[in-house]
């Protein structure tokens, strides 16, 4: 199931999205959480702490600035550049930034 | 990568994948047709963030990106708050959390309201989402 939260910024977008994958991950399912926020703080809501969250951020400017290369599939970017949450749930921080189509 | 071909490059039957949107709906005028299963739209009891809702929903429709939205209004203090969501967005499918101090506490302090010592009615509420949405699935 592919559940995206979207809403005006302030709304508590972050905080239900974190609050939910937590829920899912503790009700049995396998959860994947995406940070394609701008202002990446779904670590926080998720509980990974503050530290986890800048290094996650970290990574990703890494990325979209080229000095760390990037993975070829989804889930290979999950398990080099994502991290785990309580309750087993898994996180990766995207780009808002469409990779554009070589050539 | 777009957050749809990573989304649908991840997806599989027994994964749930939630993806915190960039707030707006700048995202969703870019998506494709069915990219999605359920989009949640988050609300305040506030004219702004009903009115991004709204035209949130009409994309949604208009590019068929989903076949399902639920409308969480988020931070309701009354039953007028309640009155003032409904009255925007016309909709059976909509869940509700309170207002709680516990969860704009627990950001501060950098952890998940999940984690919190005290029972929180805002994280009992989602929880609540959590258990309808899989049974649903």
């Amino acid at each position: 199931m592919k559940i995206a939260v979207m809403g005006k910024g302030g709304t508590g977008k972050t905080v239900v999205s974190g609050i939910l994958a937590r829920s899912l991950a503790r009700a049995g399912r396998d959860v994947i959480a995406i940070d394609c926020d701008s202002n990446p703080n779904l670590g926080i809501s998720l509980g990974i702490g503050v530290d986890a969250t800048e290094r996650l951020v970290a990574i990703r400017q890494a990325l979209d600035e080229g000095t760390v290369e990037h993975a070829v599939t989804a889930e290979e970017m999950l398990e080099r550049f994502g991290t785990t949450a309580p309750d087993g749930v898994r996180l990766a921080v995207v780009s808002q930034i469409d990779t554009p189509d070589p050539g | 990568m777009s957050p749809e071909q990573l989304l649908g490059q991840l997806e599989s039957e027994e994964r749930v994948i939630i993806a915190d949107m960039e707030a707006g709906i700048g995202t969703l005028t870019r998506m494709r047709e069915n990219s999605l299963d359920l989009v949640l739209l988050v609300v305040n009891p506030s004219e702004k963030s009903l009115e991004v809702a709204r035209r949130g929903r009409e994309v949604i429709a208009e590019r068929k990106i989903a076949s399902r939205c639920i409308v969480i209004a988020n931070r309701l203090q009354s039953e007028d708050d309640l009155k003032l969501v409904r009255a925007a967005l016309d909709t059976s499918e909509l869940a509700t959390i309170p207002e709680d101090a516990e969860v704009g506490h627990a950001d501060i302090c950098g952890r998940s309201p999940v984690d919190s010592m005290s029972s929180s009615p805002a994280v009992e509420a989602v929880m609540v989402i959590a258990r309808s949405l899989i049974v649903n699935d």
